[in-house]
């Protein structure tokens, strides 16, 4: 159903290769190509710049280290994503003083956007994004992730499956759930009979 | 692609579509055009697909966290930290012969290093052109640049952390500071040089004091200078992250802020950098850092400069770099080299 890549980003395929083989110059691109986005999807799951810098550090670190024993990933991005989302999870978790008592294996690490600085010209587009981000905020942790690698990153859903370390099928359920808590920002006067068509044709097939 | 499955999309569906996202993100032409095809098509989904483009791009349009002012400064962590594996590892790789001839080699320099120790100094020294990292006892680490000494003592328990540096050296000292309203000796760290003296809690800053003069760059952190002022006597200055500080001995002391900090370590790397240098000031690190003789064929061609960046692996690059930028010829042989006018 879903592509391998939507929007096709990188092609480093000669970076990594360099890269692995010891070459310090690719190494050293790599993380000048990759710091800025790390850092900002890092600063959706906490907003201490220590803890995220140090998950770089930790994850770079790494990297060079066992450069030899890497695979190839498709995509060197989602690779160096998954990473640092789990290195980051693992700092967040010891720093907690919480034992998760949840059946499934869910973090529950929030997973936050800002629209904090943005200026919009147009009014209606202004609400739009209040309304956005009014019922985004509202919605669990894992769905405001996969709203935000699926529309802003503008992943596949395997990839997503990759990243979020969850099978292909939970992933299409995470963003049916997430649809559905979003109505009241898919609604428009016109639509709302359509979407109340839809939300039944999808209770009838799960 | 197939335009007849949009015939009757909802809005969810649009925005479950592959297709439909990457056009709103980022549309090649064929997909501009494929869409305009839809539209035309069905004009039906007119609406519902301006809709779904809105909610879309109102949600893209969030802020953005790059962290870039940091961006230096993490890489020299990450860069101190495997100088330091690196050394380590060296250690363990070794096959048995190796390990066995490494063994002996210990033995020996311990007993030189014994014999060497007075009152339990460590000194450690640099030939031209090597680099060298030091671990110091409290686990700060410094790279030496090339013909450069660093002595310390071995008990660093009740004194505070002193080093003595002649030549040029990037320091990554561990901040152990409990207290900020307490500082206890321990916790002290002080460079000496000739002419000043560097005292840090914890912090990342580049020293170079050669010939009875001191530069010093703080990448991060923070430091206090205790130096003699040619008409004040003692003075301290504090330097914070980007501080460059050029001192010479009861001279006048000239401070400047750096753009980018990091560049002023660069040596760490093997590369050579200079910005808006004069031959002098090139000729000079050659011969102090890597050994060279340099002579000029007259007076005046050592204030010639060569304006921007240059960036350099290498002394036999940036020989090639001055002759093809400025009118002189290099004649070099071994480690003489001789600068030249060119004739116009």
């Amino acid at each position: 159903m879903s592509h391998e890549q939507i929007v096709h980003d990188d092609h480093n395929t000669a970076i990594w290769l360099a890269f692995k083989e010891g070459n310090w110059d690719a190494y050293t691109q790599l993380y000048n190509q990759y710091f800025k986005i790390l850092n900002n999807y890092g600063h959706k799951f906490t907003r201490d710049v220590n803890v995220i810098e140090d998950a770089i550090h930790d994850l770079f670190i790494r990297l060079w280290t066992n450069r030899a024993g890497l695979g190839n990933p498709v995509s060197v991005k989602n690779y160096l994503f998954k990473s640092l989302r789990s290195i980051i999870f693992r700092k967040l978790q010891s720093k907690s003083r919480f034992v998760d008592l949840e059946d499934e294996a869910e973090h529950n690490f929030p997973f936050e956007i800002s629209f904090d600085q943005q200026i919009m010209a147009d009014e209606e587009e202004q609400e739009l994004q209040k309304k956005i981000k009014f019922h985004v905020k509202a919605l669990p942790a894992r769905q405001q992730e996969i709203i935000y690698l699926r529309f802003y990153e503008g992943l596949g859903y395997d990839e997503i499956a990759d990243i979020m370390e969850i099978n292909i099928s939970s992933a299409y359920k995470l963003i049916y759930k997430a649809f559905d808590n979003l109505q009241d920002v898919l609604k428009t006067s016109k639509l709302a009979v359509v979407l109340a068509l839809y939300s039944c044709f999808c209770v009838n097939n799960h | 692609m197939q335009i007849a499955k949009y015939s009757n999309y909802t809005l969810p569906d649009f925005l479950e579509d592959d297709d439909f996202l990457r056009f709103v993100i980022s549309p090649s032409h064929n997909d501009t055009v494929f869409w305009q095809q839809v539209i035309a098509a069905y004009p039906q989904q007119k609406e519902i697909i301006a809709e779904a483009s809105k909610i879309i791009t109102a949600y893209r349009k969030q802020d953005v966290f790059t962290n870039a002012d940091n961006q230096s400064k993490v890489w020299l962590r990450i860069e101190s930290t495997l100088q330091k594996d690196q050394v380590k590892s060296k250690i363990f790789t070794l096959n048995r012969f190796l390990r066995i001839a490494a063994m002996l080699l210990l033995v020996s320099s311990i007993g030189i290093a014994l014999w060497l120790i007075k009152g339990g100094q460590n000194e450690i020294d640099t030939t031209y052109g090597e680099l060298s990292t030091v671990t110091l006892p409290d686990g700060s680490t410094v790279v030496l640049n090339g013909n450069s000494k660093l002595t310390y003592s071995d008990n660093w328990d009740k004194n505070s952390r002193e080093v003595w540096i002649s030549g040029e050296g990037l320091f990554n000292v561990k901040h152990i500071n409990k207290d900020p309203r307490i500082i206890k000796p321990s916790e002290r760290f002080i460079v000496h040089c000739p002419d000043m003296d560097i005292e840090v809690l914890g912090t990342t800053f580049n020293v170079r004091s050669r010939h009875n003069k001191t530069n010093v760059g703080l990448v991060q952190g923070k430091i206090r200078l205790d130096y003699v002022d040619a008409i004040s006597g003692k003075q301290s200055l504090i330097m914070k992250p980007g501080d460059y500080v050029q001192h010479a001995y009861k001279k006048a002391l000239i401070r400047l802020t750096l753009p980018a900090p990091e560049k002023i370590t660069k040596w760490t790397k093997h590369q050579l950098l200079f910005n808006d240098a004069t031959l002098s000031q090139i000729s000079e690190i050659m011969t102090d850092d890597y050994g060279y003789h340099v002579d000029f064929s007259s007076p005046d061609l050592t204030i010639l400069k060569i304006e921007g960046e240059i960036n350099v692996p290498n002394v036999d690059e940036l020989i090639e770099t001055i002759s093809t930028t400025l009118p002189v010829k290099i004649s070099r042989t071994d480690k003489n080299i001789t600068i030249t006018k060119l004739n116009p």
